[in-house]
């Protein structure tokens, strides 16, 4: 692991707290209530998130939402540009998404090549009458047509740096930082997955 | 009150102690119970020994009962009958029958036959291959089952040292032995005497000590 | 991970775990509706197989299509070896082919090794001879693990033919490797005398190893060892060395009961035997799948060509391990 600089953190508790919050009511204001809806987190982290997402839904609509996690790594567009297969994480969809509206909540936004990886995961599991996502961080440089729905916090970020979302379940503190890798320029996304 | 026999004046002869000499014996209950000169009876029964000989029962480990299949050769009453009478109160009997005692079924008739005389202890050995043909295995551990202690094919001397192996293999999981009449069939072919000078002079077929030694090496 | 599975000794206790750790994904992969992912699209898996086995071949080929590769089965009747050609010159077409692994089958201990040498693709050994079959003891492991929290110290005991068994070594070394107690159990013709150099146990007794036993684990028993004299009988065989109904019941309650198939209903196994819910034979038929899946998305998940080092190394851990 080739040391990481921070250069600043984006997001503490309290606001990554405060974005989860809103995030839930525009989710409910767009989807006009619970009715249809399902969470499907992108492991690692975006699993975590989305189960925040749904606890505060319930909380605001009294109505429990389903939440499924979705490993993309059979998926990934890079398996065998790398010197080991990548590291497996659990999948597990134990109910039927034919007709529902999924919400993929992702802690990172960035080149968009997860995000569809997980759209390919997610319509083997049944057809979904929409897909809509939401990310805490949106940080640009897209190289795949992909936007988000529902945004915590937009950041421009230069291109070699590399935005890290720590969250409590997982790294023991709530904070999304930003730094560099030194002088390893593995992509962000890789990083946040393992 | 149990039941006493004195036989006086025997030549007891004892090969584990040493013992060969004119004694008593005084059997209570099935028993021995002292050996020694000038023993008391008491009430018991006295036989006279005078010239006669008491030893532990001697064992034949090698005898053709003949039964089932050649009883106008032997069966096992008559053969238990010479045993007993010459002082053998246990006698191995080979399995070369008709049927070959090759299965757990020959082998309980063999016990029934003897227990039937009742005269002296018949163990049945089992052949180590199907009629004594030197192929196919038996049933080792079947046998054994049935009380079988020692294998052999005897005058069938198993030629196959792949056989022979197997069967020494596979007898190793069970506490039997397995023992070898050995002659080298082709070694042994046509003949009449030792292989030497006399067979040489009187113009016989003569086998060498080889086609024993080898059988064994 | 290792270019080339050729043995269970190439692998080590992480390896294992990682192995069984991914089947896990891929098992779950298995409860699906479309029961396909596209991990390995645009690779090639080519099953040489020179012995007759359906179980394996379409186990592997199963595994093969889920992570959407493409599968070419090449059987040896009526093929190019009918006609004679030799395994080098079937190797160097297949190479030429563009397989990406080749998974072989080959009645000849050693063969894959030897395929190995002459192909850049990655060769799985799916049974080689009597000497091993290293997939089968890796989804024995993980059926094991679905029962048992850990296998230190757990006791399985392999009956049966042990002598002309790839899977008794392989199942052997790898319990070892994890740290399990193996004792074989079987007829002294059918156990190799210097089997507990294996670093397992012997035993003639079948009736004394049950009642200690976490996995009675039964080997198929061919008619063709009774021919050869390994045993007089069939009859004989299944008496002193059968799981019959009585012997299940000197199990313990949570001991499980396995096999690599197929069964000689009647022979090792009782029929009645093979039915019971502990009997988790088919089990090791669906985990077979996950845990080939897990072993090619784990080899050629990695980058193409990229270590020629590892497969140097792959040869050189057979070397150790068979001094």
């Amino acid at each position: 692991m080739s040391p990481f600089v921070e250069h600043g953190r984006l997001l503490d508790g309290g606001e990554i707290r405060r974005a989860v919050t809103r995030i839930a009511h525009e989710i409910l204001e767009r989807n006009k209530g619970a009715g249809r809806l399902v969470l499907a987190g992108i492991a690692a982290r975006g699993d975590d998130l989305a189960r925040r997402l749904a606890q505060e839904i319930e909380r605001i609509e009294g109505v429990p939402v389903r939440v499924g996690i979705i490993d993309i790594t059979f998926y990934r567009d890079d398996i065998g540009m790398r010197a080991e297969a990548p590291e497996v994480h659990e999948t597990r969809i134990d109910f039927d998404i034919t007709g529902t509206t999924v919400v993929l909540v992702d802690d990172v936004l960035f080149t968009g090549r997860t995000v569809r990886s997980a759209m390919d995961a997610l319509v083997d599991f049944g057809r979904p009458q929409a897909i809509q996502l939401a990310v805490l961080v949106d940080r640009g440089h897209r190289e795949l047509p992909i936007r988000a729905d529902y945004v915590g916090k937009n950041v421009p970020t230069r291109r070699d740096e590399e935005v890290r979302v720590h969250l409590t379940e997982t790294d023991g503190e709530d904070a999304v930082v930003v730094g560099e890798n030194v002088p390893d320029r593995m992509g962000e996304e890789e990083r946040t997955r393992a | 009150m149990p039941e006493r026999t004195l036989f006086q004046g025997a030549r007891v002869v004892d090969p584990r102690s040493g013992h060969d000499g004119v004694a008593d014996v005084l059997v209570e209950d099935e028993e021995i119970s002292a050996v020694g000169q000038g023993l008391a009876g008491g009430r018991a029964k006295v036989i006279d020994c005078d010239g006669l000989v008491i030893a532990p029962g001697l064992v034949d480990m090698h005898a053709h009962l003949r039964e089932p299949g050649f009883e106008h050769k032997e069966t096992i009453e008559t053969g238990s009958r010479a045993a007993a009478a010459g002082g053998y109160t246990a006698v191995c009997a080979m399995p070369n029958t008709d049927p070959v005692a090759d299965n757990a079924a020959v082998v309980a008739e063999v016990r029934n036959l003897a227990d039937k005389a009742g005269l002296c202890d018949v163990l049945p050995a089992g052949a180590i291959t199907r009629g004594l043909a030197g192929e196919a295995l038996t049933d080792i551990a079947e046998m054994a089952e049935a009380g079988v202690r020692l294998f052999t094919d005897d005058h069938n001397c198993v030629q196959s040292s792949r056989v022979m192996r197997l069967a020494l293999e596979y007898a190793r999981a069970f506490e039997v032995v397995i023992c070898e009449h050995a002659q080298d069939a082709a070694l042994y072919e046509g003949w009449q005497m030792h292989d030497g000078y006399y067979s040489s002079l009187l113009g016989q077929t003569g086998v060498p000590a080889e086609a024993e030694s080898v059988v064994v090496a | 991970m290792i270019k080339h599975l050729l043995s269970i000794n190439q692998l080590d206790r992480q390896d294992v775990v990682r192995i069984l750790d991914t089947a896990e994904s891929f098992r779950e992969v298995g409860t699906r509706v479309i029961k396909k992912v596209p991990a390995l699209r645009g690779r090639t898996v080519v099953n040489l197989f020179y012995e007759d086995s359906t179980r394996t071949r379409i186990s592997f080929e199963i595994a093969a299509k889920r992570l959407s590769a493409d599968v070419i089965n090449f059987s040896t009747s009526g093929s190019s070896v009918a006609k004679g050609e030799s395994l080098k010159d079937t190797a160097l077409t297949l190479q030429a082919m563009g397989a990406d692994a080749i998974v072989i089958r080959h009645s000849s201990s050693g063969a894959p090794s030897t395929l190995s040498r002459w192909v850049t693709a990655s060769v799985l050994n799916a049974g080689d001879g009597t000497h091993e079959h290293p997939t089968q003891a890796l989804l024995d492991l993980f059926t094991i693990r679905e029962h048992f929290p850990s296998f230190e110290g757990l006791r399985v005991a392999v009956v049966g033919d042990v002598r002309h068994s790839r899977v008794a070594r392989s199942l052997t070394f790898a319990m070892a490797k994890m740290g399990g107690q193996v004792t074989l159990v079987g007829p002294p013709t059918l156990i190799p005398p210097e089997a507990p150099a294996w670093g397992a146990e012997v035993s003639h007794d079948l009736d004394g190893v049950l009642p200690k036993a976490d996995v009675c684990y039964m080997l198929r028993v061919q008619r063709e060892r009774q021919r050869q004299q390994f045993f007089p009988s069939v009859r004989e065989y299944s008496r002193l060395f059968g799981l019959s109904r009585a012997r299940v019941e000197a199990l313990p309650e949570t001991a499980l009961i396995m096999h690599p198939g197929p069964m000689n209903r009647g022979v090792e196994i009782a029929s009645d035997v093979a039915d019971l819910p502990r009997a988790v034979i088919t089990d090791q038929v669906t985990n077979g799948i996950a845990v080939r899946m897990s072993l090619l998305y784990l080899m050629l998940g990695g980058g193409r060509g990229a270590d020629e080092s590892s497969s140097e190394q792959a040869s050189a851990a057979e070397e150790v391990a068979r001094a």
